[in-house]
């Protein structure tokens, strides 16, 4: 599969149908790949592909906005591109998908499957120009229990939930900088005039912050897991954004990345749309 | 002292062209209404950033009201249909991240609906002051 991987990654950087490939390659051990950057056709041996090629590339779309790219990206992946292009970050004709299919990726530090790649339904990759390997989807559509059993809470324990939650966090951005469509140059959390947010790293602030960036993301993340998985002190971030796909589905019948011709559900409207809550 | 710890903040985020202009004929008709709300102009529910809700409730609004012109009569066109969308999503993230459903409301006030504004915020008032009483 590698082999069939660096071949059309070599093809397409030779013939210069792209100016970077980014895929992914061996980090520090066994169980650790990293993002690789991929300028020369002569380079391509180190590509690789595994269960714990963990990393959203779609990242790097905005980072390379000026560049013709070809990106490695699981079926997952491709959902972030997809919402990338549609929200005119990254122009389709400038970005060839190199699907994987994928059996689900590892989570290393407890070597579990992570969650999202349980009821998977694109272990084989849709949309992508290339497509290396065969997977098989899951039967099941994805399941939003662990958000309904949290919702059952009351809104006062769910406070303190969260609170707990954010007394541990340091505020470090990892989990906005890993964020593919979080790619604001001027975010609110660094704004100084206004201040929004007070650099003062407390519970009350994290907790702020988080909800700024929630807001601000529905309706356009894919709930890819990135943040969940970079953010150093285990801030279950998945229980806010399989939330806000909850959301997404259930109020806009929205899924982020998944059809091209529709819009987010915020930068459009519907004359119809309901207002049963409205006073 | 005492008693205004415990007094009730509601922060009202009104359309310029209805609902302030609701809120005032509220006046002009002699509606009586909890004096709780404290008003925020804004051009149109369009402009709602919902930022600034987040922002009230963290600087430690009890409740919050964002009022505009009724759908198809938006000064803007159709201002208040984005707003129509992004009320019930940002009602819901709110309530899961704590933020009870009884303090965030919306409503559909115009110019001419003085009497409508007052019954607004004494539902408002009602649910705000229920949650803070009974939790
Ligand atoms: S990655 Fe974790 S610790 Fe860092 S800012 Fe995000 S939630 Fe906080
Ligand atoms: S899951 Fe996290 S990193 Fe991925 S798109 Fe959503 S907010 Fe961004």
């Amino acid at each position: 599969m590698d082999k069939e991987l660096q071949e059309i990654i070599k093809k397409l950087l030779a013939e210069k149908k792209v100016d970077w490939a980014i895929g992914y390659e061996k980090a520090y051990d066994e169980l650790s790949t990293r993002p690789a950057f991929v300028q020369d056709a002569n380079d391509t041996a180190r590509l690789i592909f595994n269960k714990y090629c963990i990393n959203n590339l779609g990242l790097y779309l905005t980072k390379f906005k000026k560049n013709k790219l070809a990106v490695v990206c699981k079926g997952c992946d491709i959902a972030t591109v997809f919402e990338l292009i549609k929200e005119k970050q990254f122009s389709r004709e400038n970005v060839v998908v190199i699907g994987v299919a994928c059996e689900g990726v590892l989570d290393k530090k407890t070597g579990k499957q992570l969650e999202k790649c349980e009821n998977c339904r694109v272990k084989q990759p849709k949309g992508a120009d290339f497509t290396v390997g065969t997977g098989k989807d899951s039967a099941a559509p994805k399941n939003f229990l662990d958000v309904v059993e949290f919702e059952k809470k009351s809104s006062k324990e769910k406070a303190e939930f969260w609170n707990r939650q954010f007394e541990k966090c340091i505020r470090c951005y990892a989990c906005r900088n890993v964020c593919p469509v979080c790619y604001c140059p001027d975010c609110f959390a660094n704004r100084t005039m206004p201040e929004y947010l007070n650099k003062n790293v407390d519970a009350e602030e994290n907790k702020l912050f988080h909800m700024i960036r929630m807001q601000h993301v529905f309706g356009r993340c894919t709930d890819c897991k990135a943040c969940d998985t970079a953010c150093p002190v285990n801030i279950p971030l998945t229980l806010l954004t399989k939330k806000l796909a909850k959301d997404a589905k259930e109020l806009f019948n929205y899924e982020s990345g998944a059809d091209m011709d529709v819009l987010p559900p915020l930068s459009t409207y519907n004359e119809a749309d309901s207002e049963s809550d409205i006073l | 002292m005492e008693s205004k710890v415990k007094e009730i903040n509601i922060v009202g985020f009104l359309c310029n062209w209805c609902s302030y202009a609701g809120a005032d004929m509220t006046g002009l008709g002699r509606n009586i209404y909890p004096s709780n709300i404290k008003v925020i102009r804004i051009p149109c529910t369009g402009r709602m950033d919902p930022m600034m809700i987040i922002e009230a409730f963290h600087n430690g609004a009890d409740g919050v009201l964002v009022s505009g012109c009724h759908p198809g009569d938006c000064h803007y066109t159709e201002g208040n249909f984005y707003w129509r969308r992004r009320y019930p999503h940002l009602k819901s993230l709110l309530e899961h991240f704590g933020v009870d459903r009884r303090r965030f409301h919306a409503s559909w006030v115009s110019a001419s609906e003085g009497k409508k504004f007052a019954e607004v915020v004494k539902k408002v008032y009602a649910e705000v002051k229920d949650w803070k009483d009974n939790g």
